[in-house]
């Protein structure tokens, strides 16, 4: 990988680490395990690791954006997560700072910069 | 290969949060297994394959670390090493010049001598440099900050006055002598030179019961005041606190020197007298004197020097 190539991985990772959160939070009104949601996540053409994931999940638990219940399936144990009222409520403000972000930016792309 | 993974990602966890981390982990990689390959025994390549996918152990733990935790931050890394280094050739130093001091019996005995002194004074020295840099971390950047904390002015720190900066040579210079001092109460050669020949054996100047109770003291402060130094060194410029500690130091040295040079029990000077004649026992006590105001002068112009410091400020 040149070095230009390297400098826009970085950018398009800072970009997309930006909108995860959010991503994540669309997805989990339904309670969804881990790769699961690492499926649902990429059908939607969200190119994630799981090691960024993971470790996401547990973050949002932490701020009880989430809530986590252990589930046995086939003699095999599973995490659920799913949006708390709580990550409703800051979800509904994300979705809106979202919005505004889109507009600005389309603003600022214009039709002159591709 | 599966319990090898999680045992390798497990050593870089904090034990606290290890087991539920590990666990989840596992699962995830089960269920990985499970949608990529079906139900059923996996095969050791296809848990290779799943492995990969995850990552290096490091990595996958260092992901569910909250934020880095280190004894030391990069702020003061540097400076740490800097002065682990000077304070290691310091030791050698000492120690060799220490032991060529206790005149020992042989070039192998004084090796060996040199060779213990190393280890001990090498482990005492990482271990008091250590400890002193993990106190500035811990009590410099313990206090985490709120990007959205309203946060004072007054937490803005004075700029240093340039009279304020801490001479590196100086300090430096008076931490090589206080560790050789260290080394020279602490060795044979105090005996050597406190103890006088005389025809049934030796006479000690010093009372050597006192001088074991008081040398335990006397060691402890010496090390204190070089910890102090090495903090100084780290912190590059004295502040309020700093002059009024060094202040502090200064005068129990002064003490401290006061007392052993006026108390007479310490002194076994009559004994002494015995075996050396008038003149050399007065040329000795001539010497002591100039010594001690050698001390007194140069420890009395550091004060005044730190308390016109903190009248300036």
């Amino acid at each position: 990988m040149d070095e230009v190539e390297k400098q826009l991985s970085n950018i398009q990772q800072e970009m997309k680490r930006g909108t995860l959160v959010l991503a994540v939070m669309l997805l989990v009104d339904e309670a969804q395990y881990g790769y699961s949601l690492l499926q649902s996540l990429q059908d939607a053409g969200i190119a994630i690791e799981q090691n960024t994931l993971y470790p996401l999940l547990r973050r949002l638990e932490k701020q009880l954006l989430l809530e986590s219940v252990w589930e046995l399936e086939e003699n095999r144990p599973r995490r659920y997560y799913k949006n708390t009222e709580k990550g409703k409520q800051l979800r509904s403000v994300l979705i809106q700072e979202w919005r505004k972000l889109n507009e600005t930016m389309n603003e600022l792309i214009g039709g002159s910069h591709d | 290969m599966i319990d090898k993974y999680l045992y390798t990602i497990g050593r870089y966890l904090s034990p606290k949060s290890k087991d539920e981390i590990l666990k989840e982990i596992e699962v995830n990689l089960y269920d990985a297994l499970e949608e990529q390959y079906g139900e059923g025994q996996p095969t050791e390549d296809q848990i290779e394959t799943v492995i990969r996918q995850l990552g290096h152990p490091k990595k996958v733990a260092e992901s569910y670390m909250d934020s880095p935790r280190s004894l030391i931050g990069p702020t003061l890394i540097d400076t740490y090493f800097e002065m682990l280094k000077i304070f290691l050739v310091l030791t050698v130093v000492g120690v060799a010049i220490g032991q060529t001091l206790a005149n020992p019996e042989s070039i192998v005995m004084w090796f060996v001598g040199v060779l213990s002194g190393l280890l001990q004074g090498a482990l005492t020295t990482i271990g008091m440099v250590t400890l002193i840099f993990a106190m500035i971390q811990y009590f410099n950047h313990n206090e985490e900050v709120d990007e959205e904390e309203e946060w004072s002015l007054e937490i803005l720190e004075e700029k240093p006055h340039e009279k304020s900066q801490v001479s590196k040579g100086e300090t430096i210079a008076e931490s090589v002598f206080l560790m050789i001092l260290l080394l020279f109460i602490n060795t044979d050669i105090v005996s050597r030179l406190i103890s006088l020949p005389n025809v049934s054996g030796i006479v000690p100047v010093m009372d050597p019961n006192v001088w074991a109770v008081i040398i335990w003291p006397i060691n402890a402060f010496i090390i204190l005041s070089i910890g102090f130094n090495i903090y100084l060194i780290a912190r590059g410029h004295y502040r309020k606190n700093t002059r009024i500690l060094s202040i502090a130091l200064d005068i129990i040295t002064l003490a401290v020197i006061s007392w052993m040079f006026f108390y007479p029990g310490l002194w076994n000077m009559d004994a002494a007298g015995n075996v050396i004649d008038a003149e050399t026992t007065t040329i000795l006590s001539n010497i002591m004197r100039l010594i001690y105001g050698i001390i007194v002068v140069v420890t009395g112009v550091d004060i005044i020097g730190h308390v016109r410091s903190l009248l300036r400020i």
